[in-house]
């Protein structure tokens, strides 16, 4: 009943095809494993078992380039978890690097005076190991060098056709972890548009609230100011009916004191929240002329009263290239930080000398750097005077509207310190990107 | 570091009383070992003992030496084949050269990968640091796609540890197989012993089938059941490679002939993995035994006749001694299965075996799956004949 085992012509025949057949079927079992719907390392490690059962191979690792040439594993199969982290040798004359460099894949026997060889595959017990260039050296885009690394423990030689087969499915093994990683980036920017979209909405509702805060607010103030006027003749009234009189006029003055700073307190708030979401702000991104976005903020300052700081632009240096930012943005954080200096009643040395604000390479990249040798801030209140959230007795903090524009600057790659001065007083850098930036939100 | 040779001693018993059997076996095998107290002891039993009163009988010989064992379809020792019913075997041995370690878990059904990888850590930090180490695996034949446990070991082990054992048997039943670490039974468990050696180990493992007919692609998979061959019920393209008509293998008479004609999973060298398709479901589905074809990959249909698996006997011991030519021990693993092709000569296996070993004493048991990891991460098997030199 049972099929003969074929024998002669035929058996080639049906050697050529079962051949045939383990390409096609090794493509399948790859893609079956590629289609899953399951985590990114999972999908890994099973691609990765996959290809060590289709090639017999008892280490299998996808490698991936970095800066400097260095190399490192994306996924591994067969190294022990006792084995030292692995660093692959990329270094020229290594066999990575002439997979890379003739773009084809090398084989080579694991032989001990073998200077290209990769030590750790030699302590793995390897005897034969391949380092096959994935796609134009690349992962998916191309721009990413890749190498996928078999090694066998057995002195089995790979043959040209396992080479290429695994080459093909390699690069099958690297545009699944491109596909993810778009994916993943998608998921990421959806979120960030989402969460950008919350915060448009608790924006207009912020506005919304500020806007219909003034007016109740305007005349609270008005009142109570009113009120502050007319206590000499109440506190009089009081203290004519007698002691008791006498105490309660006393607190009336220091009650209607505190509600009068309470409402300035108030009232700074409502201004930063219409200057935070109102329109204008933070307004597209595009090349900006440092030196002209600061000539710019200076002359929106009012002039100074008196007792307050000069503020001065230095333009020593060559102009600074321009920065990759959202200039209404930039302006508004500039401007803001530059009112915030020149305003009454901050804690200076005397005789207070002049701010200056300057246009500066740092690393590289475009820079303003604003100076202040007079303000008298601790290495405490430095650390704070950004922090976005309400401050609780009298503290020195930007406000609202500075705060959230440096903020904003910092997700789009802006790097935001403030620090002492070596000579007095302190000094705020904000270095900002060349092109789009990456976000810088753990400054 | 010990240099001394490894000594061992082995012992069966078909006595019908548990602890007594246990005692006889255990006596008999801590014979050779002289005053030399056991290192490691291995129990190797027909499920139908009293499993508790059987390890206690052994213990009380061989006193709180490492002990794992498993039920079994069937144990060999020193050319001896005991088959289904009341057989045990024991193995006693010093540690010679070695360092042993054992790790066991139960209820591992869940997540094999990490019950192997914790099984193989513990194990190996057990024995001790070493050279070179192989680990010999024993499980619940019933968990499950057993080369998930496989491979959370090789995370830990890496190519350079040999892997060897088997899944615990039932006497071919299928319902309950255990395993056992010390005084311990586990339920749906696993126990790895790690030997840590400073001198190469290495597993070995043939078949004897042979292709016949054309290769089929696994459509549709899951679990340890294959729903589909080439777009089409498993069942049905199962019984056109061998020449029946749709539904000739009823589910009650498929055993007896599928055993005869397992599966080949093609390997990158030309050679073949066995699967054994042990049922099949009225929708024509086949369970295969402890491990699966994943989907994608061509399977065959295979043959094998009792002198074609008893010829691989005599390869597998001299391959297995020829990576430790001064062995004192040859374990082997070998499958249920076979025992059912060879029927009546059953026996010959294992009389094969010891032949070929020679001196070596051989001792192992009939699995319903067997592990030995050669080439690459897979590393289940059936229908094989599997073996580790000591």
């Amino acid at each position: 009943m049972l099929p003969q085992e074929r024998t002669g012509p035929a058996a080639e025949s049906l050697g050529a095809l079962r051949a045939a057949l383990r390409d096609t079927t090794g493509f399948s079992r790859l893609l079956t494993v590629l289609s899953e719907d399951i985590p990114l390392h999972a999908l890994l490690d099973r691609a990765l078992a996959t290809l060590s059962e289709l090639f017999a191979s008892d280490v299998v690792a996808l490698l991936e380039g970095g800066a400097g040439g260095a190399f490192s594993p994306v996924a591994t199969l067969g190294l022990p978890e006792d084995l030292p982290t692995w660093t692959p040798s990329a270094g020229e004359g290594s066999h990575l690097r002439e997979a890379l460099r003739t773009r084809a894949p090398v084989s080579r026997v694991v032989a001990a005076d073998d200077p290209g060889m990769d030590p750790a595959l030699r302590e793995l017990g390897l005897q034969v190991a391949a380092w096959l260039p994935l796609a134009n050296g690349g992962i998916g885009d191309h721009e990413t060098p890749a190498v996928l690394v078999l090694g066998r423990c057995r002195p089995v030689a790979y043959s040209a056709g396992d080479l290429d087969l695994a080459t093909a499915l390699g690069r099958q093994v690297g545009l699944a972890l491109e596909r993810y990683r778009v994916k993943a980036q998608l998921r990421r920017t959806e979120a960030r548009l989402l969460e950008a979209e919350k915060l448009a909405l608790a924006g207009r509702l912020a506005l919304s609230i500020a806007e219909d805060a003034s007016n109740p607010l305007a005349y609270l103030r008005s009142n109570l100011a009113s009120l502050r006027e007319r206590l000499p003749a109440i506190a009089a009234a009081l203290r004519a009916a007698g002691a008791a009189g006498a105490s309660a006029a006393g607190d009336l003055a220091e009650l209607v004191d505190d509600s009068l700073e309470g409402t300035r307190r108030i009232g700074r708030l409502v201004d930063d929240l219409r200057k935070v979401v109102g329109p204008g702000t933070p307004g597209e991104f595009g090349p900006v002329d440092l030196r002209g976005a600061i000539a710019a903020s200076l002359a929106e300052l009012s002039p100074a009263g008196a007792g307050a700081p000069e503020v001065r632009q230095e333009r020593d240096d060559p102009p600074a290239p321009p920065a990759w930012a959202p200039y209404a943005l930039l302006r508004t954080a500039l401007t803001e930080l530059l009112r915030f200096l020149v305003a009454a009643g901050l804690p200076r040395t005397c005789p207070p000398s002049p701010i200056t604000v300057r246009d500066a390479v740092i690393e590289g990249r475009p820079a303003v750097i604003v100076e202040d040798p007079a303000l008298v801030v601790s290495p405490e209140e430095q650390r704070r005077l950004l922090d976005l959230r309400l401050p609780e007795g009298p503290a020195l903090r930007l406000g609202l509207a500075a705060a959230q524009a440096f903020q904003l600057l910092r997700r789009h790659g802006a790097r935001v310190s403030i620090s002492p001065r070596g000579a007095g007083g302190w000094m705020l850098c904000l270095v900002l990107p060349v092109d789009r930036g990456a976000g810088d939100e753990t400054v | 570091m010990p240099t001394a040779r490894l000594r061992v001693g082995a012992g069966v018993s078909r006595l019908q009383g548990s602890s007594q059997a246990g005692r006889q076996a255990a006596t008999s095998a801590m014979g050779p070992l002289g005053d030399e107290p056991p290192a490691l002891v291995l129990v190797f039993t027909t499920p139908r003992h009293d499993l508790a009163a059987l390890l206690a009988g052994v213990r009380a010989v061989t006193g709180p030496a490492l002990l794992v064992g498993a039920t079994t379809s069937g144990e060999l020792a020193l050319g001896e084949y005991l088959g289904f019913g009341a057989g045990v075997a024991v193995l006693a041995a010093t540690a010679g050269p070695y360092r042993f370690g054992a790790a066991s878990a139960s209820f591992v059904r869940d997540d094999m990968d990490r019950a192997g990888q914790q099984l193989a850590r513990t194990s190996r930090d057990r024995a001790g640091p070493s050279a070179h180490a192989a680990l010999v695996l024993l499980a619940d034949s019933l968990l499950g796609d057993l080369q998930e446990l496989v491979h959370g070991t090789y995370r830990v082990t890496g190519p350079r540890v040999a892997l060897v054992g088997g899944a615990a048997g039932d006497e071919q039943r299928f319902l309950r197989t255990l395993v056992f670490h010390g005084d311990q039974i586990l339920e749906q468990g696993a126990v790895a012993l790690w030997i840590a050696s400073d001198l190469p180990l290495g597993a070995v493992t043939r078949h004897g089938f042979r292709p016949v007919g054309n290769p089929m692609l696994v459509t549709r998979a899951q679990g340890t059941t294959i729903m589909e061959l080439g777009g089409r019920s498993a069942a049905a393209a199962y019984e056109e490679q061998l020449g029946l008509a749709p539904g000739a293998l009823p589910p009650e008479r498929f055993w007896d002939t599928s055993v005869l004609h397992p599966f080949g999973l093609r390997q990158a060298d030309g050679t073949a993995v066995i699967r054994v398709a042990r049922a099949r479901s009225a929708e024509g589905h086949l369970t295969i035994q402890g491990c699966l074809p994943p989907p994608g990959c061509a399977v065959q249909v295979m043959t094998g006749t009792p002198d074609s698996l008893l010829a691989v006997v005599p390869e597998v011991a001299a391959e297995a001694l020829a990576v430790r030519p001064d062995a004192a021990l040859l374990l082997a693993f070998s499958c249920a299965a076979r025992s059912r092709i060879l029927g009546e000569r059953a026996g010959e296996e294992p009389r094969r075996l010891q032949d070929a070993a020679g001196a070596v004493p051989t001792f192992g048991f009939y699995c319903c799956a067997e592990f030995a990891r050669t080439a690459g991460v897979l590393g289940t098997h059936n229908a094989t004949l599997t073996a580790l030199a000591l």
